[in-house]
């Protein structure tokens, strides 16, 4: 090797260590970690908190129960709301596609805060009084959820194909937006279904 | 005695008289309307909205929230008991638990902002300690290069001039 050559290698050495030097400094402007997919959980578990045994032939007077959850990891704390909604088999669900929430009103809510990183689980108990069937019909006059009763008076037809008369409880997310200071539907929704089967 | 009588009368008329009117007053003070249970769940969600965006923003200065987070997940929790009260028309509940939620982040904007200064001052402290801990490892390191490169060309040339001329057989 000559002397040039010789340069070139100090040269480059000195240059990545100077590099490595002045990295702790070049990491407080420029952000070196990648942000990564940006997400949040949500499930429904069944009572032993395993994705099994949901409640699915229900009936009235008898209280079901199941564990709703949500995950955030959304980079950062996160603000959301759980609305549990009741519906009957002909009555409209969240559109994932246009990404809009269920139109049905929700009857309990959980609103809850979350570090990034850290998921929250609670019970959901439910169970249904004032249930009829007439006809080819089957009618829900109240549902209680969590203790607390509420008027629902929902109708559900037979269903022939599955044998039953089908209701579904299921949740949505929504997330507080602090752009624009308000809940925005999070695009997240799961349910179980319920067939109900006496009175 | 008809004086006393007709005293007697109108005293009890108006005991009677008060006992009614303080009985519709207290009607009209417990029982709350819906639109002031909408009002006062409004400032609530305000108020826990307000509290949150406080704590965000402290969190994104470096702070951990980890204590606020636990205070707005009360207020929020009594927050989610005001909407179903307010729901199932028990709107004097909606109420008593919109004011409990209001209570809950009492004081949490401010304390996320002090958590938020602090956060900043503490980042900029750390900012000039690597800042200046960098620059003296650059500068050492430029001045080893420097003083490494002369070291090793005085060697060098040394070792050059040392060399004897060889002659070559052809």
């Amino acid at each position: 090797m000559n002397l040039e050559e010789y340069r070139t290698v100090f040269a480059v050495g000195s240059l990545i260590l100077i590099l490595v030097g002045s990295a702790p400094t070049l990491s407080l402007f420029v952000p070196f970690s990648g942000e990564g997919e940006r997400f949040s959980e949500l499930w429904i578990l069944g009572p032993g908190h395993m994705a099994e045994d949901y409640p699915f032939n229900v009936e009235a007077n008898e209280t079901y129960r199941v564990f709703v959850g949500v995950g955030n990891h959304m980079g950062c704390s996160a603000y959301y709301v759980v609305y549990v909604k009741f519906r009957s088999q002909s009555e409209p669900l969240p559109n994932a596609t246009a990404g809009t929430p269920s139109p049905l009103p929700p009857l309990c809510e959980y609103r809850v805060f979350l570090e990034e990183g850290e998921s929250w689980e609670a019970p959901l108990t439910f169970s249904f009084s004032g249930v009829s069937f007439f006809e080819n019909q089957s009618l829900v006059e109240s549902c209680i959820m969590n203790d607390a009763a509420f008027r629902v008076d929902k109708l559900a037809l037979w269903d022939g194909e599955n044998d039953g008369y089908y209701y579904q409880v299921f949740i949505e997310l929504w997330i507080y937006d602090a752009e624009s200071y308000a809940f925005q539907f999070h695009n997240r929704f799961v349910g179980i279904w319920l067939n109900m089967t006496g009175v | 005695m008809s004086v006393f009588t007709s005293a007697l009368r109108t005293l009890f008329v108006s005991l009677v008289l008060f006992a009614f009117s303080s009985l519709a007053m207290t009607g009209v003070c417990a029982a709350v309307s819906e639109s002031e249970a909408e009002l006062r769940i409004g400032e609530a969600e305000k108020a826990v909205s307000s509290a949150y965006v406080a704590v965000l923003e402290a969190e994104r200065s470096g702070a951990n929230v980890s204590v606020l987070l636990i205070k707005l997940d009360s207020a929020g929790r009594f927050l989610a008991e005001a909407h179903m009260c307010y729901r199932n028309g028990d709107f004097d509940g909606a109420v008593y638990y919109a004011d409990l939620s209001v209570q809950s982040v009492g004081g949490l904007v401010e304390e996320a902002e002090q958590l938020k200064a602090l956060a900043i001052d503490e980042f900029k402290e750390r900012s000039f300690q690597t800042v200046a801990a960098s620059s003296l490892a650059v500068v050492v390191i430029v001045l080893g290069s420097v003083y490494g490169w002369w070291f090793f060309k005085r060697r060098y040339f040394e070792k050059v001039l040392k060399m004897k001329p060889e002659v070559v057989k052809r």
